[in-house]
């Protein structure tokens, strides 16, 4: 008798918003799906007309979590359209902010959003399942989870410091940050980075930071997991356990990775902006070639055949983009638009900064597993200990440094076209501004989340995340637990994407469950 | 109304996020800082002894289970204290709610029943109270507040409606809201002190965050250097650029 063939909808929360997974089954594995987002706001359409500065409040309140990236990048936008001078000590605090952000995030992701589902009933019968409760049980009941909020709250002294309140605030604008320097603000960042590592190094590592990074490939991780202390840090167990029920296995999805680089680099990140100088060279990873090529914005298009929107017909660069609402009825479902680099269906995140960057240890475990959930989970515990070190040297930049202007004035142009490409934690955060007769004329903001959760393009390949779930196998569909751990392995942010995107999904004939 | 819900000593929490980018839901993770006290959300439920039943972004339960959940409040099955509502409530389009959904429902007529059983509903930040940032013009969700739409009365809820126990929807209106100011609002509650509204449902609990119309001498926009709009109040300037920047003296405090 044939696998019974089906189709079930999913909802999923710890996703930061909500999002739909719609399932084409045969039997327990998944034969095809359909990714949705469940909630619209219209932030485009929102900024048509209105002062361009506008963009520095109005964006990041398209993200909580991100907010810091949504406003370097507007404000990276009217900076290139107005071909505006920044100050390197604008640049500086810039980036600490930024990696504030991404060292909390990760730590979030990870402990409070990522590691509740190890405490899925599905595993009660596991043999580390009282150590991973012990640590990891929702909500904040597990030692790390509680930790995490004790840490990540603290590391967020450093954009308090400049911006006044996190999340959302306006500190930076085109030329530089809006606030002064002193020598009281690089020493609370002094504090909260040592107070935040030490932790890190107790808790998540089991090893002091300098440890972790002399490791530089997957023979030299493998050697330090021997080590109990290490086994039996929050790093070490996310490990084993993760190993054991299959996340290496489980869900690469698109074998292409994309980052437009992360972090300008202070002295060289100026007018004309024709390079985009960054401490961490981005790029295009082709992974069926497997060579690296340069990132070129020139190449990102929106394909609009499957979205809700009316098609112009051929694929277009977000600068000619429009979003109308198309109620058509026609084989469109979503009103999420997808993004392609080139002919390429591409994966952004984390993995696909540190492969790009060159990270060592990450592109030596990439080359043997691909980007696989469990590698994508752990470049989010990898990655803080290198942006901490990092962290340590813009302070000691600004300290050099902290009689320089923070900020530099200069007139805004009545007309230009910007775009400002930011490393979100999620990924490359992309604005593009058309600005006529002083107003924006037209604002597209591309996501990390936007380009991973897109839907099918006007060749009818599926996005990233799509892809991801084919062939998953789903031992018990009333608890899909390992669509719950790739899904999170993703790290979705859907508040970020459906900023303009909508739901009503095909495929309409469906039943669902519960 | 009787009360036939079970007697319970703990409160409960229960969070729900609309059209929103979860900035409270960050922001009550806690954010320390010059000026800034260390209150998070984890500290509230265990100093207070507070249920948590669900919150999107931290709970183990999918929302299917949460559905279920969801149902036996509104049945009268589960006793809620607090309704925290974090976003705008989204009527579009064309009046249909769908726009943003949560098991195939809209997520505004849950939050209608929801407040309908609640102790207390606290609007989490400027959008669940008065529409926010999705209600500027022009308004592409049909967003509006719960018990305002920026600054008429009336939103989700009418003005005159009140909680279980009495209190119209308590307005925190800031973008994003403070852990300090949620969680002594919260506490406030629970402990059953009475709480001081104005005539927009803000609470005397509230502090003033970066925007001077709430509080001139608060002085953070001569440090930080700027004033926007932080608590994106009642009222969404239609005509007026948002942000303004001032000038810090590098020498000054």
């Amino acid at each position: 008798m044939p696998p019974e063939r089906r189709t079930i909808r999913i909802d999923l929360n710890r996703v930061e918003g909500d999002m739909e997974v719609r399932l084409e089954l045969e039997g327990q594995t998944v034969t095809d799906a359909w990714c949705v987002g469940t909630m619209f706001r219209g932030f485009e359409q929102i900024l048509v007309g209105r002062d361009p500065g506008d963009a520095l409040v109005i964006t990041p309140r398209i993200c909580g979590i991100c907010t810091t990236s949504q406003l370097y990048a507007a404000a990276s936008a009217l900076e290139t359209a107005y071909q505006a001078p920044i100050a390197p000590n604008g640049t500086r605090i810039r980036n600490l902010c930024l990696m504030a952000e991404s060292v909390m995030s990760d730590a979030r992701h990870t402990f409070l959003m990522f590691t509740p589902d190890f405490c899925n009933a599905a595993y009660q019968e596991h043999p580390q399942y009282p150590r991973v409760m012990e640590l990891f049980e929702p909500p904040f009941r597990g030692r790390l989870a509680a930790e995490t909020v004790e840490s990540t709250k603290r590391i967020l002294a450093i954009v308090i410091a400049f911006g006044g309140q996190w999340p959302h605030s306006t500190y930076m604008m085109p030329g530089g940050v809006t606030c002064a320097l002193d020598g009281t603000q690089l020493a609370e960042c002094d504090a909260a980075i040592e107070e935040y590592a030490q932790w890190y190094e107790r808790s998540v590592l089991g090893c002091s930071c300098e440890e972790w990074l002399s490791l530089q490939s997957a023979e030299d991780f493998e050697a330090w997991l021997e080590l109990p202390a290490h086994r039996e840090s929050a790093l070490g167990v996310f490990t084993r356990f993760g190993r054991s029920i299959g996340l290496p296995g489980l869900g690469a999805g698109s074998p292409h990775l994309l980052s437009a680089g992360c972090y300008y680099d202070p002295e060289r990140w100026q007018p004309p902006f024709s390079e985009r100088p960054c401490l961490h060279p981005g790029g295009f990873y082709d992974g069926e070639r497997g060579v690296i090529e340069p990132f070129r914005q020139e190449l990102v298009s929106e394909h609009l055949r499957y979205a809700k929107l009316v098609d112009p017909g051929a694929p277009r660069h977000p600068w000619d983009s429009e979003t109308l609402p198309d109620a058509t009825e026609n084989e469109a479902y979503s009103y999420a638009k997808a993004t392609r680099y080139g002919e390429h269906v591409v994966q952004l995140g984390p993995l696909a900064d540190l492969v790009l960057a060159g990270d060592p240890l990450i592109r030596s475990l990439f080359d043997v597993e691909g980007p696989t959930t469990g590698l994508r989970q752990f470049t989010r515990l990898h990655r803080p200990v290198a942006t901490l070190a990092a962290m340590r040297e813009t302070v000691s930049a600004l300290r050099a440094d902290i009689d320089e202007p923070t900020f530099l004035r200069s007139e805004p142009r009545p007309d230009g076209d910007g775009f400002g490409a930011i490393n979100a934690a999620r990924g490359t955060l992309g604005h593009w501004v058309r600005i006529r007769d002083g107003k924006i004329a037209n604002y597209q903001v591309i996501t990390p989340t936007a380009w991973n959760g897109s839907p099918r393009d006007d060749a009818g390949r599926r996005g990233h995340w799509e892809e991801s779930f084919v062939g998953l196998e789903i031992k018990d569909l009333d608890n899909p637990v390992e669509l719950f751990h790739i899904v999170r392995s993703h790290d979705a942010c859907l508040v970020c994407t459906v900023h303009l995107a909508t739901t009503r999904g095909a495929p309409q004939r469906e039943f669902t469950f519960g | 109304m009787t009360d036939e819900r079970p007697k319970t000593a703990a409160p409960t929490l229960l969070w729900i996020a609309c059209g929103a980018c979860s900035g409270e839901s960050m922001a009550i993770l806690g954010a320390e800082g010059r000026g800034r006290r260390g209150d998070t959300l984890p500290g509230f439920l265990a100093e207070h002894d507070v249920e948590l039943l669900w919150h999107p972004s931290l709970s183990l339960e999918s929302p299917r289970q949460t559905a279920a959940l969801i149902d036996r409040i509104i049945a009268g099955e589960q006793a809620l204290t607090l309704l925290c509502v974090e976003g705008s409530i989204i009527h579009g389009p064309n009046g249909s709610g769908r726009f943003d959904t949560f098991e195939g429902r809209p997520k505004r007529d849950l939050v209608a029943a929801l407040c309908a059983r609640a102790d207390y509903v606290l609007a989490m930040g400027s959008c669940a109270a008065f529409g926010g940032i999705p209600a500027a013009p022009p308004n592409p969700s049909e967003s509006t507040g719960l018990q305002f739409t920026n600054k008429r009365p009336g939103g989700l809820l009418s003005s005159e409606w009140r909680s279980r126990a009495g209190l119209p929807v308590v307005n925190l209106s800031a973008c994003p809201v403070d852990a300090t100011t949620m969680i002594e609002t919260m506490s406030a509650l629970v402990q059953g002190r009475t709480l001081e509204l104005d005539a927009v449902g803000r609470p005397s609990t509230q502090k003033p965050c970066l925007s001077d119309p709430l509080e001139r001498r608060c002085r953070t926009a001569d440090k930080v250097g700027y004033a926007c709009y932080g608590c994106i109040g009642p009222k969404f300037p239609l005509s007026r650029p948002l942000f303004r920047h001032r000038e810090v003296d590098a020498r000054a405090a």
